[in-house]
């Protein structure tokens, strides 16, 4: 098989690629995710950014090689998909080859059950988080440390309320039926950067 | 016998600057107009305002059977 585009040139340093369930009830973790990565200073990216068609796969490839950090919640979706485990797939081989240009990490509602489902991980730490956006919070803040000021969970959460709190009206005005569309995620991007920043008094 | 190497490498915490992107260049990155990273601001800035405003009505005294001030109160 020949090999498909150019590798870009350094990766994004503040870009995250995340890889969830695009899943209803996953709404609130997703907006935890999406909050949590935004107030470390961090650029949230997704493959539902991305436009469909035959080079998609190509895309996503090098979307993740664009994106200095990754983080994986391999959360079962309700209906059976098979696009996370290939992503992380391709995130791992990214990180094998190149260890100082991708770190990835595995967050999961309990670390047993990434071992059942996904044994080849043993040996790596998974970052549980209960299924609860705290937790999600709380973990993101324990894998994420800044240089000089770390935002504590008060804060975080506070960020998350607002975010949340906003979603109604984006998705109003997006005309969007579910919160998974490309546009509401960049809304909700800058939304949560925008929280972030007045939380923590930075103008 | 030599001890036996983990499958992948045990995760640090990830150090970063906690800078964030100027606003404009992060609504630019994302493809959000100005317009509509001017609505947003506003939006936000209103939520806070209001989410501000709840916490300091929670953080006041409730008033009710004893909404008395401790002065009429005793």
């Amino acid at each position: 098989m020949a090999a498909a585009g150019p590798v870009p040139a350094e990766p994004q340093p503040g870009a995250v690629f995340l890889n969830f369930p695009y899943d209803r009830q996953f709404v609130p973790l997703y907006v935890a995710y999406i909050t949590g990565v935004c107030s470390f200073g961090l650029v949230p990216r997704v493959a539902l950014e991305l436009p469909g068609g035959e080079r998609r796969l190509d895309r996503i490839v090098e979307l993740i090689l664009s994106c200095r950090y990754s983080f994986h919640d391999l959360r079962r979706p309700q209906t059976p998909r098979m696009n996370m485990p290939f992503e992380l797939g391709l995130t791992v081989m990214a990180s094998y080859y190149n260890p100082k240009r991708h770190t990835w990490c595995i967050f999961e509602k309990d670390y047993r059950r990434v071992l059942k489902s996904l044994g080849d991980l043993a040996g790596s730490d998974v970052y549980s988080h209960g299924g609860r956006p705290i937790g999600v919070l709380r973990q993101i803040a324990n894998a994420l440390v800044v240089e000089d000021r770390q935002p504590d969970m008060r804060r975080l959460l506070a960020i998350y309320r607002e975010v949340k709190t906003a979603l109604p009206s984006i998705l109003k005005n997006r005309g969007a039926k579910s919160c998974y569309e490309a546009a509401v995620f960049r809304d909700l991007v800058y939304a949560a950067q925008k929280a972030a920043t007045v939380q923590m008094g930075i103008s | 016998m030599p001890k036996r190497q983990p499958t992948l490498p045990k995760r640090q915490p990830i150090v970063v600057s906690g800078k964030f992107m100027p606003s404009a260049e992060l609504a630019q990155m994302l493809g959000i107009s100005p317009r509509r990273a001017k609505e947003l601001d506003r939006m936000m800035e209103e939520i806070h305002r209001q989410e501000d405003l709840r916490l300091a009505k929670k953080r006041a005294p409730r008033k009710g059977q004893n909404g008395r001030s401790r002065a009429s109160a005793r």
